[in-house]
């Protein structure tokens, strides 16, 4: 789970850590508010970090007084502006002058497997191509499992970072070890400051920060716990044969399986095993809310998650709703046959087939030839 | 002859009264398994379906011998009931359980290694060798006895691997799961050595997909340890790159990780490249 900027910077500072203060704001005429109550004159205006390259698509802006602000804020929510979509938010954060930016990150090596440190001295954008150019700019430091970096490595890590200034340095290795604190605490996959900056006082500031938490361990992590990401995960491809899968692998096989037949997939859809008739109906309405649809692909292998569950929740849409597009229905393993009876007794035309190539084939036939109400010579069994 | 078990392994289940764990023991017994009991904190000295059942670990392992375990814990329990077994003496554990953090399964790992013990998963369907042993979650009924070894991290795309490698008629020699997490106990890497080195085996079965880079170390080894034939499909071809898709371990980072960087690390180690799930079958049967 990704946290925004904000909500990173939040717990930054909840454990001390200096940050710049600031608000998110929703719209354009909150900014004047925002600003009040942080007495800021001189500022900084920003979109979400994940709206990418912001720096150089004009995502991040100075301000001096109100009006400058105001006038920022709006021409950041603006439709169109961005190709991204309008922001969901602009964070509004006071200006901090600083003198050297650095680059500290925390994450999950997946190559070891473990816990990494990365630290570089010239933080700030462009911190990729830099460490790309110059590997040696970046040096890095295995953390052990119980979060520790050894006592050598984390002074090397200081020193480097600030060679010259003994007190900056000091000051280095206490936000390094609260890093490592953090990251063990809040069950992160990635804490990344970037950059790390040194004001004309030499103290650090925290100027961005991108948090990543492990959605496995949301259950332990108090705070976050209303925001656990539902059982089903779904992603718009922008095609026009939608899809629904049990199994990541299996879903996006299906995605290729549907271009290597030539076809179009309007999205993604791994149920999950432990989807409820709920979330599968939940799925399913999302992916036939797909703007060009012409053709539905279910592609299950019931195992913890049985055919004839699914079965059930397409047979109490269909008998429901008025629905009219071709539906391509492929079940094998647990349920398989009690799923294809529960179809048929709908009366409607699902067309069932045996095969993966089969079903793929027969869902981009539909959806080049558009919808088959009648059931006239379609069905295969 | 097969990978990780043989004829005398014996399996015992953790949270053998949950109903998952259960409903597989079980299945397993029906599949011809060696299962010889469970654990079920506070429900020692009872019986389920048949089953001793036991308190702790180390007791099951001292009264009936077992061996392997196969974990059926939710994820806050899950790392425990993993140090639990590798005290206890456990050589395999498989573990089921999906959703574990990340964090706890780098600790299990270590405390696992430490002791020699392997840990196949988690959140994968287990392992299953035809006729003989089955942990986990698959369906004993889509499998035959033959040579296909096959290695998956997705758990219904391996599946649908053995559907079709059964109905090609060439059989699976085993399946073993890693798990679709970003941190797992057993690699590719370790079980195609083990398949390479088995004798019931001819030919291996790689299912893959984007995110990390076991595909492309696997691609490596294969290189320059593996005679055998291998066939690959790697899901995700056409999904678009730094996108989240369902595994955890599925993400994109920058050109390592993408289905083409693991399909042109295969290609070059004269893997054959499978292009359409549908052709799983047809491809691992011409590989010999």
């Amino acid at each position: 789970m990704k946290l925004s900027e904000h909500q990173a910077k939040t717990i930054l500072s909840e454990y001390g850590i200096r940050t710049p203060r600031g608000k998110a704001i929703y719209s354009p005429d909150k900014t004047a508010g925002a600003l009040d109550s942080m007495n800021i004159k001189k500022g900084v205006i920003k979109i979400p970090a994940d709206m990418s390259g912001r720096a150089a698509v004009g995502g991040i802006r100075f301000f001096h007084g109100v009006e400058e602000a105001v006038a920022a804020a709006s021409d950041l929510f603006q439709p169109g502006r961005f190709s991204g979509g309008v922001p969901r938010e602009l964070l509004l954060e006071e200006r901090v002058e600083i003198v050297r930016e650095l680059y500290v990150s925390v994450f999950l090596d997946r190559k070891l497997p473990g816990t990494a440190l990365l630290v570089g001295r010239k933080g700030g954008s462009g911190i990729e191509e830099r460490a790309a150019a110059v590997p040696a700019n970046i040096r890095s430091f295995r953390v052990s499992t119980s979060g520790e970096v050894p006592s050598a490595d984390l002074k090397s890590a200081s020193q480097y970072l600030s060679p010259d200034d003994g007190d900056v340095m000091a000051r280095v290795e206490d936000f390094l070890r609260s890093l490592l604190h953090i990251y063990m605490e809040r069950d992160c996959l990635l804490l990344e400051v970037n950059p790390l900056a040194v004001d004309g006082e030499g103290r650090l500031w925290a100027l961005d920060c991108k948090m990543e938490m492990d959605d496995n361990a949301l259950f332990r992590q108090a705070g976050l716990r209303s925001e656990k990401p539902p059982v089903y995960s779904f992603c718009a491809l922008g095609g026009n044969i939608g899809c629904v899968v049990n199994g990541a692998g299996l879903a996006m096989a299906a995605v290729d399986l549907i271009h290597e037949a030539g076809g179009r997939p309007a999205n993604f859809l791994d149920l999950g095993g432990a989807a409820g008739e709920e979330e599968i109906e939940r799925a399913v309405t999302l992916v036939l809310g797909s703007p060009k649809l012409r053709c539905l692909l279910i592609n299950l292998f019931g195992g913890i998650l049985r055919c004839d569950i699914v079965a059930r929740v397409l047979a109490d849409i269909w008998t429901s709703r008025f629905l009219d597009i071709p539906v391509v229905v492929r079940f094998k393993g647990a349920g398989a046959e009690e799923g294809v009876r529960l179809l048929k007794q709908t009366g409607r035309a699902f067309h069932i087939e045996e095969s993966l190539t089969g079903a793929a084939e027969a869902a981009v036939r539909f959806a080049q030839n558009g919808s088959d109400v009648d059931g006239a010579g379609e069905d295969v069994e | 002859m097969s990978i990780l078990v043989g004829p005398e392994s014996r399996l015992m289940c953790q949270g053998i009264t949950g109903r998952s764990g259960l409903f597989h023991s079980i299945k397993s017994r029906e599949a011809g398994t060696r299962i010889v009991g469970g654990t079920s904190p506070g429900k020692g000295g009872t019986q389920a379906e048949g089953f001793p059942v036991f308190d702790t670990a180390a007791q099951c392992v001292r009264e009936t011998g077992a061996d392997v375990s196969v974990i059926f814990v939710p994820p806050p329990a899950a790392k425990s009931a993993i140090l639990e077994a590798v005290d206890a003496g456990i050589r395999l554990v498989v573990v089921i359980t999906e959703g574990i953090p990340v964090l706890d399964m780098l600790t299990a790992r270590e405390y696992a290694a430490g002791r020699g013990v392997l840990i196949l998963g988690p959140n994968t369907p287990g392992l299953l060798v035809p006729g003989l042993f089955r942990a986990g979650v698959a369906s004993a009924g889509i499998f035959t006895p033959g040579g296909t070894g096959i290695v998956s991290r997705s758990g219904t795309l391996a599946y649908e691997a053995v559907l079709q490698t059964s109905e090609a008629g060439v059989g699976q020699s085993a399946m073993a799961g890693i798990g679709g997490d970003m941190v797992t106990g057993l690699s590719f890497i370790d079980i195609i050595r083990m398949f390479e080195a088995d004798e019931g085996t001819d030919r291996i079965l790689m299912i893959g997909e984007i995110g990390g880079s076991g595909e492309e170390a696997a691609a490596e080894y294969i290189r320059e340890h593996v005679v055998k034939p291998v066939a690959a499909y790697i899901a995700g071809m056409h999904v678009p790159e730094r996108k989240r898709m369902g595994h955890a371990g599925a993400i994109c980072n920058g050109g390592e990780g993408s289905a083409r960087s693991k399909l042109e690390a295969l290609e070059a180690a004269e893997v054959r490249v499978i292009r359409s799930p549908g052709k799983i079958g047809e491809t691992v049967r011409g590989l010999c």
